[in-house]
């Protein structure tokens, strides 16, 4: 429910009967020009629709009627071919904000979208504008990344609740701070690696490397930086992704960040924290050396000890640099940044490096740059090969870009942004993520009622997302309570068979045991001639089945490369491995994977073998074997602590019902979950409350629970869901509100007390034939033969 | 710095090149282009002159 002010619930209590409201098209307030409105706001669900349960998407709309002024029509004014001065405001895709209330009180916000259709009646003072809300947004093409760490570790990679963050954040809805950088432009700074970890390790840039053990984490909102983040169970979890371009070493400026909290634990609240003393976040930065030699760069921050630290070394040797302030010792949530300079130098490069940190108070900690002279901190030619988050704290939000000029300002680092999202706790841990296609906001309601969620913008245009746990607890107390005495002027309960559900079926696609093998490989069949100081791109076609891969390991004749690799060389029959000298993007683009090679060296290159053959090597991998299709049953097992489903199934029978089939459910806890959560909502069947015309009241919410009692007729006292209202107002100012109900009690358990309900059949009497009917009908053997008659048709007395 | 190799990374496909990589190539170069090159700003980083911050010097922490 929304929060009114005191002046607002005063008058709603008083039962204020007029009501006042503002409309703004295009940003200019046309309230007086409103003749009519009506806004109508609903689940769309595909469970029986009497189920308690209730699931979908919900976009609202508005109708406005609106006249014009000054003198002129509504059609002069606003129609299609009216003047772009005046006829803008109604265009379609023109903002539209509508906030209503009682009295003269404030008003509350009651929709935001934008104009989806206008329609103007010439010899009429009437403009129809039709509005959807946010929703409209999220109309551009959902795209998923496919990767394959999934089924390479056999674990999970992402979830549902990560894809739908994701979609959000295609269409401009963000629950953390989105992307610096993430469109590729030639001379542009550019995102390397992007994870919101909002509930999974994948990622729209770059792509996730290794993933942790599923014992050793979970994922939490409580306490979050901003919205979802990765929680440890244990110190140092350890979480790696590929960049999207391996940029080289020397030659790159790369920004690295990350958002803590380091005020909250895993389940600190019972104060087991199973952390023990960690109180420190690495990010690390992987540079791959010639031969097996890797390079590193590390930000390490210990808020225990209230330093940061950032090395520069290698597997055996390094120099660090560190900074103390006392403000570390702050609790709550931090964002913490590292600006590495790895520009100057040919052949390696002593790194500047400065750190840069909000703590949660605002105070920004900026620290002096520093530039390595040791030379164990002397970074020889390399590319970034991986960035790895190590953390004892919950952690969202990490980037690293490519590509920035100098430090970012206090700004800058903060980022303009919005916070737009609220999810829910993480739900359908997902192995690999399930191919899409249509508009964002189709795939989010697909996503919504495979997993009994509800997904929603509501009335201030953020977006709203509710898992079906929701159901699991029922409210202590209603947000409101409508009575027949006051609120209530019309109200219908209905009750139906088909409600009752109490052998529900959840479908699913067990991926357990499946791991990876190789997929399609290609061996170039050109030579690539890299100019010095200039890119050069080349496009695969690439199957949008396949399986991301990461740009290619460089091979410098050290060593056998795996998997997807090049080399770089100095002429075209072979010459000398280089390597530091190329960075290389992948990007997937139009069904080609596209690899771009931006020569940073003063000498030609060429991507050839030391045999003088083309070197660019591609190699996908694939699951080894489909997922297997099981379903998950929640059904009547435990009689004796189930007394609902001993009714259910005594006065109902058995109610079976198979919930769609999707690649969104991928483990046997989140079908059985579902399946659960199905049965407990239709295991006895709740009374629909259909169309309850109540006093208007602005703070209502889609799903509110609400009380509602009647005592004019249906003697009712009961909590119900809110899932559908519809508010409509005419000119004259009277407003009609209706709400649409899922009750949450199917009352109590039927008795048939009394009663001696009739059996199921009742089939006509036969009249058996007896001896002595049969003596009298045929008194001899001859006529009885004689009669022709089957013993059966003696037997049923149709003859005797 | 054991923490740091002592998983095993996958690679771009690391452990599967003895895999029977039999599928025939799907994926075809089609075009080459060639732009040029950029070279990025000099950077300025940020100074202690900063309002509003909190500023410390690094300090040599010595070798790792």
């Amino acid at each position: 429910m929304q929060q009114a002010d005191d002046a607002t619930a005063a008058a709603l209590t008083a039962g204020e009967r007029t009501v006042r409201h503002t409309t703004r098209l295009g940003g200019e307030d046309v309230s007086a020009q409103v003749q009519s409105w009506q806004l109508e706001r609903s689940y769309a669900t595909d469970l029986p629709a009497a189920m308690r349960a209730f699931s979908g998407s919900s976009a609202a709309q508005l109708q406005v009627q609106l006249s014009g002024t000054g003198g002129q029509s509504a059609p002069q004014l606003y129609s299609p071919w009216a003047d772009r001065t005046t006829g803008d405001l109604a265009r379609p895709g023109q903002s539209v904000v509508h906030e209503g209330g009682p009295g003269t009180t404030a008003t509350l916000p009651a929709f935001r979208g934008t104009v989806r259709s206008r329609s103007a009646a010439s010899g009429t003072d009437s403009l129809q504008v039709t509005a959807l809300d946010g929703a409209e947004r999220l109309r551009g093409p959902a795209v998923l990344p496919k990767p394959y760490a999934g089924f390479y570790w056999q674990r999970p990679v992402a979830s549902a609740t990560w894809c739908v963050s994701e979609l959000l954040r295609q269409g401009g809805l963000y629950a953390c701070p989105p992307p610096r950088y993430p469109d590729f432009a030639e001379g542009r700074p550019l995102t390397l690696v992007y994870a919101t970890l909002h509930g999974g390790f994948a990622t729209p840039y770059g792509q996730p490397e290794i993933l942790p053990d599923p014992t050793t984490y979970t994922f939490a909102r409580e306490g979050a930086p901003h919205e979802l983040a990765l929680v440890p169970k244990q110190p140092q979890v350890k979480a790696s992704w590929f960049p999207r371009s391996r940029v080289t070493v020397p030659g790159s400026r790369m920004f690295a960040e990350v958002w803590v909290n380091n005020s909250v634990r895993y389940d600190s609240t019972s104060g087991d924290d199973g952390i023990g003393a960690g109180d420190r976040v690495i990010v690390q930065l992987e540079l791959n050396r010639n031969g097996s030699n890797t390079g590193y760069l590390k930000l390490d921050v210990n808020f225990a000890e209230q330093w940061l630290r950032i090395a520069s070394m290698d597997n055996s040797a390094g120099w660090t640099f560190q900074w103390t302030w006392p403000a570390l010792v702050q609790r709550g949530v931090w964002h913490i940044g590292a600006f590495l300079d790895l520009s100057g130098g040919s052949s390696s490069v002593y790194p500047t490096v400065q750190p840069r940190l909000t703590a949660p108070d605002g105070t920004q900690l900026v620290g002096g740059a520093g530039t390595f002279t040791d030379p164990s901190a002397l970074q020889p030619a390399s590319e970034l090969s991986q960035v790895t988050l190590y953390t004892d704290l919950p952690a969202e939000c990490l980037q690293v870009t490519g590509g920035l000029a100098a430090m970012p300002t206090a700004a800058e680092f903060a980022q303009t942004w919005t916070k737009g999202v609220e999810l829910d706790d993480v739900i359908l841990p997902s192995t690999t993520l399930p191919r899409v296609s249509g508009s964002q906001w189709e795939v989010i309601s697909q996503i919504a009622k495979a997993s009994m969620s509800t997904a929603e913008l509501d009335e201030r245009g953020v977006f709203r997302w509710r898992n079906h746990t929701r159901f699991a607890e029922r409210p202590a107390a209603p947000d409101l309570t409508l009575t027949s005495v006051r609120e209530i002027a019309s109200l219908t309960a209905t009750e139906e068979i088909d409600a009752c559900r109490n052998y529900c079926t959840q479908p699913y696609k067990d991926w357990t045991g499946i791991g990876a093998i190789s997929g399609t490989t290609l061996q170039d069949d050109v030579i690539r001639v890299l100019q010095p100081g200039k890119t050069t791109t080349v496009k695969y076609l690439m199957s949008d089945e396949e399986y991301d891969i990461s740009p290619p390991g460089t091979d410098d004749d050290t060593g056998a490369t795996p998997g997807t690799n090049v080399r770089f060389g100095t002429s075209p029959s072979g010459g000398t491995a280089v390597k530091g000298m190329v960075d290389m993007l992948v990007r997937r683009e139009d069904g080609y994977l596209v690899v771009r090679y931006g020569n940073r060296s003063s000498q030609t290159l060429y991507t050839v073998t030391t045999a003088g053959k083309p070197s660019f090597y591609l190699q996908t991998l694939k699951p080894g074997a489909d997922p297997v299709d099981r379903d998950a049953i929640a059904l009547l097992d435990d009689p004796a602590n189930d007394p609902d489903g001993v009714a259910s199934e005594r006065f109902y029978g058995r109610q079976e019902y198979t919930a769609d089939a999707t690649d969104w459910v991928q483990d046997a806890d989140s079908a059985a979950g579902l399946a659960r959560a199905m049965r407990a909502a239709g295991v006895l069947p709740v009374p629909v409350i259909g169309d309850v015309d109540v006093l208007y009241d602005p703070r209502i919410q889609l799903g509110d629970a609400v009380r509602v009692v009647d005592t004019t007729g249906a003697e009712l006292d009961t909590l119900a869901w809110v899932v559908g209202i519809r508010t409509a107002a005419t000119a004259e100012g009277g407003v009609q509100q209706t709400l649409t109900l899922r009750g949450m009690d199917p009352g109590a358990l039927p008795a048939d007390s009394g009663l001696t309900p009739d059996p199921p059949s009742d089939p006509a009497p036969v009249t058996r034939a007896t001896y002595a009917s049969v003596t009298a009908a045929f008194p001899t053997l001859a006529a009885l033969t004689a009669s022709g008659l089957t013993w059966g048709e003696i037997e049923e007395g149709a003859h005797v | 710095m054991s923490e740091t190799t002592s998983e095993t990374s996958p690679g771009t496909a690391a452990g599967t090149t003895s895999d029977t990589a039999t599928e025939v190539v799907v994926v075809t170069p089609v075009t080459v282009t060639v732009t040029d090159g950029t070279a990025g700003e000099e950077p300025a980083a940020a100074g202690p002159e900063e309002t509003g911050v909190e500023w410390a010097e690094a300090v040599d922490g010595g070798a790792v």
